[in-house]
Order: C-alpha cells, then sequence, then structure tokens
C-alpha cells in the first residue's frame, strides 16, 4: 500500500509542469550562486593571505622600532562553505558601521544555497503540497483511495514521504551540480568535519522544507476547494517566511526599548546633580564644624581675599593649618561625591549591559516563532557565519590578546605609547590563527533551532492530520 | 463593452476569499511597517542628538533621514556619526549601537519591502489565474462569444483586477502618512511631500508591473495550477535573483579591496608614521613643524582607491540590476527617501572632504589638537532634481515601459488564446 500512495504522490509531482519549472529554477539558481560565491571565496582567500602577508613585513620593517604597534588584526579565512553559506560574516567581524563599509550588500544581499532553500525550496514544497487533498477531492480521487482498507493517517503519512521524496530531486540535483563544481576548484579542499557539517545543513534544510510541505498538507485538509487552499497556503508562507523574521527584532525593540544612551544620558545626569546637592550639604556641614572649632577665626577666613589669606597663612601657624585643613576637606568632599557617582554609575552601566543582552535575546527567540529564523540560525551556527560565530571569535580573539600580553611582559614591554630606539627582535610574535570550533561544540549550540524545526513538523503533522481526519471527502 | 468586463471583475474580485485575505494582508502589513519603521526612527533620532553633544573630536554626521520610514535603504550608514581623527583618520562612532545583529540577519520591514517582495507578491496570486481561471469555469468561451474584442476584454480585466487589488495598499497608505504627519517627531517639509508622493507613484507602477506579469503568464498557459508555480517562480527570480546575484557579480567584476585589508593598510600606514615621529621627537632639538607634519600623515592613496573602487563596484551593479523590477524600484525608493547609493555617495565625499579640510587647518604645538575648534560639518542632501536626474528619471522609466511591455506581450499571447 506504501508504495502505491507515496509513489503515485511522487509520480504525480515529478510529471507536473510544477515540478520542470522548479527543478530548472532550482538547478539554475544554485549553480549560479555556487559559481559566483566561488569567485567571491577565492577573492577572500587571497584578500586574507594578503593580509597575513602583509602583517608579516610590518613585523620585519617597523616592530622592532615600535613595540607599540606590534599587532595583528585577528581575522579568520572564509570557511570552506562559503560558496553555500555566507551567513552573517565571513571574517568574524561586523565591520557594517565602518565609514568605508561597501553599501551594495545592504541593499542586495547575497544570495546563496540556505537563501535558495528557505525561500525557493519552501515555495515549492507549498505549491506542490496546497492541492494534496483539496485537489484530489476536486477531481474525485479522493473518495476512491479513502474507500481502500487504509486508515486515513497513513494516507497522510505516504503523502508526506511521497511528496518530501519528489522535492528532494530539485534540491539533490542542485546540490550536486554545486558540490561537482566546488569540488573540482584546485583551491577548495574539503576536509572531514566540512563534509560533516554539509552533511548537517542539508539534514536541516530537509527539516525545514518538510514544515512547509506538511503546512500545505494542513491548509489543503481544511480547505473544499484548491483555489481558497492555494490562497490560504501561500499567505501562510509569506506570514511565516517574510513577514515574522522581519519584524520580530523592531517587535522586541519595542518591548525592551534598546535607549541605552539616553537612559544612561539621564541617569548620569540625575547622579550629578544629586552629587552637587550633596557637596553642598557635606560643605555646609563641614563649615559648621570649623566654626565650632575655630570661632571667630574661621568667620574671618571665609570673608577674606584669596590674596589676604595668603599673606596670613605666611605669618600664623594656626591659620596656616586651618587653611590647609579647610581646603583638604573640601576637596575630600568632592572627591568622596564623585567617586560615588563613579560607582553608582558603573552598577547602573552593568544593569544596562543586562538590559541590552536581554533584549538582543528576546528578539532572538521572538523570531524564533517564524521556522525560517530557527533554519537560519541553524544552519549560520553551523558553517561559523552566524551570532553564535561572532560570540565564539571574540573569545578566540582575547585569548590571543592574552598570548600578546603574556609575551609583552615576557619581553619585558611596556604597553602603551613607547619608543626608545633600541631595536627589538619581534620575529617570535605570537601570530593569530583562527582555530575552527569543533564540530561537536557547533552542533550541541544548534540543537535548539533544530528541536524547534522538529517540533514544527510534528505540530504541523498533528493538525494535518486531525483536518484530514474530519475531511469530507464528497 | 470594456465597462462591461471592468464591473463584473470588480464585483467577482470583491467578493472573493483572495481579495479578503490580500487586502487583509496589506493593509495590516503597511499600518505594522510604518509604525515599527516609525518607532525605530524616533528611537534613532534621540540617540543621534544625545550623542552629538558627547564628543570631544570633531564630528560629521546627518541625523537619520525621516524618510527612510519608507526605505530604509542604507540610512543606518548615514545616520551614523563619524569621529575625525589626526591624520584623516575617521571611525565610526562606536556607541551607537541600538543595532542588533538580528536586524541584519533578515530583511528591514520598511515599506519599500512590503512592497518590493509582499506586495509584489499578493499581485502575482491575485491575477495569476484571471485567464487561466475563466477558461476552467467555462466563461471565457461564453464571454468571447460576445461581440467583444480580446484587447478589450484583456484591458477591461486589467484595469478591474488592480483596482480592486491596489486599493487597500492606497487606503493604508493614506491611513499611514495621516498618522505619521500626526507624528511629533517627524518633520516632513514640501519637499519631503512630493518625494513620498513620487514614491507612491512608484509603488503602483512597480505593482502594476507585476500584476501585468501574472496575467501574462495566465494568458501563456493552459491551467490555474501551472499558471501559479510559473507566476511564483517568476518572482523568486524577478525579485530576489536578479537584483541580489547582480550585487554579488559586480563584486566580482569589479572587485574591491576587503574593507579589513584596507584597514589593515591605513593601521600599518600609522604605526609606521608614529615610529618616525617618535625618532623626531627624540632629537636634541625636535622640528616641531615636521613631526605636525608626519602625524597628517593622510592615508589619501589607500583610500581614494578604495572609495573609487566601490563606487565603480556601485555603478556596476545599477548597470547589471538596473533592468529588473525588483532593482530599479530599490533604486528609484532609496534615492527618493535620500537613503540610497546616491545620497551615500555624495555624504561620503562630503565627510572626506571636511576631513581634508581639518587636515588643513592650524594644529597645537605637537600635532595634537587643533588650535582653534574646528568649524562644523555642514550637507546638503541632493535634491528632487539631482535624483530625478542621475538615475531616478531612468528608473521610472525602466518601470513603466516594462509595465508597457509585459501588458502588450499579454495582449498578444491572449490574441491566438484557445478558450476552451
Amino acid at each position: 500500500m506504501f508504495w502505491s500512495i507515496a509513489g503515485k504522490e511522487f509520480l504525480d509531482n515529478m510529471l507536473n509542469l510544477r515540478f520542470i519549472v522548479g527543478l530548472l529554477l532550482c538547478v539554475f539558481s544554485v549553480l549560479a550562486c555556487v559559481i559566483i560565491l566561488t569567485s567571491d571565496y577565492q577573492q577572500r582567500m587571497n584578500s586574507y593571505h594578503a593580509m597575513k602577508a602583509a602583517n608579516e613585513r610590518f613585523i620585519d620593517t617597523y616592530a622592532s622600532k615600535s613595540p607599540y604597534s606590534v599587532s595583528e588584526t585577528a581575522v579568520k579565512p572564509p570557511g570552506t562553505l562559503h560558496p553555500f553559506v555566507t551567513g552573517l560574516t565571513a571574517d568574524g567581524i561586523d565591520m557594517s558601521t565602518s565609514f568605508y563599509a561597501n553599501p551594495v550588500p545592504d541593499l542586495f544581499p547575497t544570495m546563496d544555497l540556505v537563501f535558495i532553500v528557505s525561500v525557493l525550496l519552501s515555495l515549492l514544497a507549498v505549491l506542490f503540497s496546497y492541492d494534496a487533498f483539496s485537489g484530489e477531492r476536486e477531481q474525485g480521487t479522493l473518495r476512491l483511495i479513502v474507500s481502500n482498507p487504509v486508515s486515513r493517517g497513513k494516507i497522510l503519512l505516504h503523502k508526506w514521504l511521497g511528496g518530501m521524496a519528489s522535492l528532494l530531486v530539485p534540491f539533490a540535483l542542485s546540490l550536486l551540480a554545486g558540490t561537482l563544481y566546488v569540488v573540482v576548484q584546485p583551491d577548495i579542499r574539503w576536509d572531514g568535519s566540512a563534509m560533516l557539517v554539509l552533511i548537517l545543513v542539508i539534514g536541516v534544510s530537509i527539516t525545514f522544507i518538510s514544515i512547509f510541505y506538511l503546512l500545505g498538507l494542513m491548509v489543503s485538509a481544511t480547505c473544499r476547494h484548491s483555489h481558497t487552499s492555494i490562497v490560504t497556503a501561500v499567505s501562510l508562507w509569506v506570514l511565516l517566511v517574510l513577514v515574522v523574521p522581519s519584524l520580530s527584532p523592531f517587535l522586541a525593540a519595542e518591548i525592551y526599548p534598546l535607549d541605552a544612551l539616553v537612559r544612561r544620558e539621564q541617569e548620569q545626569n540625575r547622579l550629578y546633580e544629586e552629587r552637587e546637592i550633596k557637596e553642598a550639604r557635606l560643605r555646609d556641614e563641614n563649615e559648621n564644624n570649623y566654626r565650632i572649632k575655630y570661632g571667630r577665626l574661621f568667620l574671618d577666613y571665609k570673608k577674606m581675599s584669596r590674596e589676604e589669606k595668603l599673606a596670613r597663612v605666611e605669618e600664623d601657624a594656626g591659620f596656616k593649618k586651618m587653611d590647609e585643613d579647610y581646603l583638604a576637606d573640601r576637596k575630600r568632599i568632592t572627591r568622596q561625591t564623585y567617586d560615588e557617582v563613579e560607582e553608582r554609575m558603573e552598577s547602573f552601566n552593568r544593569k544596562l549591559e543586562l538590559d541590552k543582552a536581554r533584549q538582543k535575546r528576546t528578539a532572538k527567540n521572538l523570531a524564533a516563532l517564524s521556522p525560517l529564523a530557527d533554519y537560519l540560525y541553524a544552519v549560520t551556527d553551523l558553517t561559523e557565519t552566524g551570532l553564535h560565530n561572532l560570540v565564539y571569535f571574540n573569545r578566540v580573539r582575547n585569548e590571543y590578546w592574552e598570548i600578546v600580553k603574556g609575551y609583552r611582559k615576557q619581553k619585558n614591554l611596556p604597553t602603551g605609547l613607547y619608543y626608545d630606539g633600541s631595536s627589538i627582535d619581534f620575529s617570535d610574535h605570537p601570530r593569530f590563527t583562527y582555530r575552527e570550533e569543533p564540530v561537536m561544540d557547533r552542533l550541541s549550540a544548534i540543537l535548539p533551532w533544530w528541536g524547534v524545526l522538529l517540533m514544527f513538523n510534528v505540530l504541523m503533522f498533528a493538525a494535518a492530520y486531525f483536518a484530514f481526519y474530519r475531511y469530507d471527502v464528497r | 463593452m470594456i465597462s462591461t468586463v471592468m464591473v463584473k471583475e470588480i464585483r467577482e474580485t470583491f467578493y472573493s476569499y483572495r481579495f479578503l485575505v490580500i487586502s487583509l494582508l496589506s493593509v495590516v502589513l503597511v499600518l505594522t511597517s510604518v509604525y515599527v519603521m516609525h518607532q525605530d526612527y524616533t528611537g534613532r533620532l534621540q540617540e543621534y542628538h544625545h550623542l552629538q553633544v558627547e564628543e570631544r573630536v570633531p564630528t560629521a554626521g546627518t541625523p537619520p533621514e525621516p524618510l527612510a520610514l519608507f526605505a530604509r535603504g542604507l540610512d543606518r550608514n548615514l545616520s551614523q556619526i563619524y569621529l575625525m581623527y589626526a591624520g584623516g583618520f575617521i571611525r565610526a562612532e562606536r556607541s551607537q549601537e541600538s543595532q542588533n545583529e538580528l536586524f541584519r540577519l533578515f530583511a528591514t520591514p520598511d515599506l519599500l519591502y512590503v512592497v518590493k517582495v509582499i506586495l509584489a507578491f499578493c499581485a502575482l496570486v491575485f491575477s495569476f489565474n484571471s485567464i487561466t481561471g475563466e477558461k476552467e469555469t467555462g466563461t471565457l468561451r461564453l464571454t468571447l462569444s460576445n461581440g467583444i474584442r480580446r484587447a478589450e476584454y484583456l484591458a477591461g480585466k486589467w484595469i478591474g483586477g488592480f483596482s480592486c487589488f491596489i486599493l487597500p495598499f492606497l487606503v493604508a497608505f493614506l491611513l499611514a502618512l495621516c498618522l505619521i504627519s500626526l507624528s511629533p517627531s517627524v518633520a516632513l517639509d514640501s519637499s519631503d511631500w512630493i518625494r513620498i508622493g513620487l514614491f507612491l507613484l512608484g509603488s503602483v507602477i512597480y505593482l502594476a508591473v507585476f500584476f501585468s506579469l501574472g496575467l501574462l503568464v495566465s494568458c501563456i498557459t493552459r491551467r490555474s495550477s501551472t499558471s501559479l508555480a510559473f507566476s511564483l517562480m517568476l518572482w523568486v527570480l524577478l525579485v530576489f535573483m536578479a537584483p541580489n546575484t547582480g550585487g554579488i557579480l559586480a563584486a566580482q567584476l569589479e572587485p574591491s579591496p576587503s574593507l579589513l585589508r584596507l584597514n589593515n593598510w591605513i593601521e600599518q600606514a600609522y604605526h609606521g608614521s608614529m615610529v618616525a615621529v617618535f625618532e623626531e621627537a627624540r632629537k636634541e632639538n625636535p622640528d616641531r613643524k615636521k613631526l605636525a607634519q608626519t602625524l597628517d600623515m593622510r592615508t589619501d592613496d589607500l583610500t581614494v582607491e578604495y572609495t573609487n573602487s566601490l563606487a565603480r563596484q556601485a555603478t556596476m551593479t545599477r548597470v547589471l540590476t538596473g533592468w529588473s523590477p525588483a532593482a530599479a524600484f530599490t533604486f528609484l525608493g532609496t534615492d527618493l527617501a535620500g537613503t540610497g547609493l546616491l545620497e551615500e555617495k555624495k555624504f561620503k565625499q562630503a565627510v572626506l572632504q571636511y576631513s581634508g579640510l581639518l587636515l588643513t587647518l592650524p594644529r597645537k604645538s605637537g600635532g595634537q589638537g587643533l588650535v582653534d575648534p574646528a568649524p562644523p560639518f555642514s550637507y546638503k542632501q541632493a535634491t528632487l532634481g539631482e535624483i530625478m536626474a542621475s538615475g531616478g528619471l531612468v528608473n521610472f522609466a525602466v518601470l513603466l515601459i516594462e509595465g508597457l511591455l509585459v501588458f502588450a506581450a499579454s495582449v498578444l499571447a491572449f490574441m491566438g488564446y484557445d478558450p476552451r
């Protein structure tokens, strides 16, 4: 029975014109992207090597004369999967705010396999499945299938499997074409971990595509006519893929406003105003103490001008002591209030940082409501081009700086601007080499996102099941 | 006769499920988009004003552009405050980071995106079965058996269908404009209103192109399901593939050194000059003038070469992608909003000029700091005339011509359509 339903679904899809259109577009676009991105990869790699060479030259020519300037910009080479997944950053550093940043990618984001899967293949999945039940009902074939001794759950399952198999044909073919192109390039070498990552990326992609196939099945099982089911399915697709992920960071900002700067300034102003009041109060108290202690002498002192005071200090030792003490106390009070402000500002800043981190987390999790976001997180994190890698790369870079600090200490170099004219041998200065995060660590980082994708699958399947269970096949 | 077809089309569409869903979607999306972009704009404006007073080094920057509400474009770079350091170094103010990286992972939901991507999609969903659907229900043969010319029939269907499709969008757009004009933080002058009007006009023409495209596909296919698949694949191709691959293809054809590489260059050149400065300073009688000059060592050659290559790349992108309606609309929308490539180029040139001016000002001995306070940075946005002259009109023309061509093609295709 399995082969008859799943096989029919598979063949039905394969022989449909939309399949040919989808297949051609898929293979064509993946190949185009892979070819362009491979060239981009080579360009980036050249630039990376050129930078490394420049660093070496620099250490040779200048470093020996200016210890301050021996530094290396920590960059990572583009990942070997760059032709398939470009992700957020290829260099590990977000340079988009730099004055010299290239504006073109901001207007036209790069296309890669991930994009093709997330838009084209998910749309194809919906287009393949939106009339799975409503279309068969219209043709009258659904009643015939249901009249056989096979449960509706099984029909749904087989339709899903058969449909997914037909969807995987364009995906597999385009992937194969892309992989072949990359493999024949002499300067891209995929090692075991790259292969493993590619397989994981494919796995996540299939999980993602399947959600949309099930979405189509679900909608199809709730609509009587295929022309309503297409509008519903496609609108849901638009919401899940095009709307929710784009809106979520902005909605998160609405929930936790990111007005850190403004709040910081307001807090600062408040604290400084309080400080002035407190300072005035403490000074008053202090003057009272002096009045009690010195009486008339202090009152006179307050009335004198600076010159008179200076003249008096010369001749009167008691007066001199009072003057010194009084000035020291004033200074101490000012210092004390400023220190307090600083301390409170610091704790306030820490709180702000926490707020900021919380806002980022909210945005990220809010976006996770859309399977597209989960998919993007998972795939970019797997290929070390995502949000997770920004954190990891920072850690690696800081570790490098620690090593450099240790080296400087060992060489007895002062930090900061310094030059005494003597030459120092820097040939053993530690160089930065990017160390990839182990694949297992990356995998454990993406498991939650993959889990959410699987959850979506289960939910959609359950919804489709219940809808189909109550479906009137006439 | 044409009006009969039109009225029937409007009536039919008006009561359809599709009209309900798509109207709802477009109204909600337009309003939500304008709302979130407005909140974003107000936040950035506040931040900009707070940042401006704090700096100790001369700064260059313009406040966020209110029209970025409609097309955010490159406004993030444009409203960045740049700190002008000695020696011609320009650094972006670091704390300006209400942005989190997520914003870059997903497209900004401004009106440009809503129209360019989502409403273009809706336009296709609206028109993909206007002919095939009629054929499938059998009404096409009946209609055509009346004394009506096919071109007239098609025109009637187009006008009726498109006016139904565009109406909710126009209503939502006007509503959004009312809300914006009530907002205290958005100050718009008359030129801005003209720009908004032109943006609206561009949007309508752009959507008309996609609506006609759906009609064309409907005229060359026999079944609705095929026509739908065709239309949506075309959508992927035109809205995403063409502009986005064009951008990166341009980067391959007109390569520019990577930004990291440039930074590395500048940094190393700077350190090189520092060594020279230290050497000079260590002499018995350091030549103060020479010292200041060395510090002013300009990294001009590098940055000029780099910015030129970026400009070439931007031009190449325009050439490669300009034919595609989505790219033409993006250029048009962002240029009109003052957040496009044109404005970016002009602004960065102004900043570089300002940086050059700062270098000529007298410095305190030792090269640290200016003698007098620096003159403020001033910048004038590109005028509407400039925008129209350098690409705006061309983009309008591209959209119009494409719309007409597609419609003409559908008339031709429909002439030979078998209504059975």
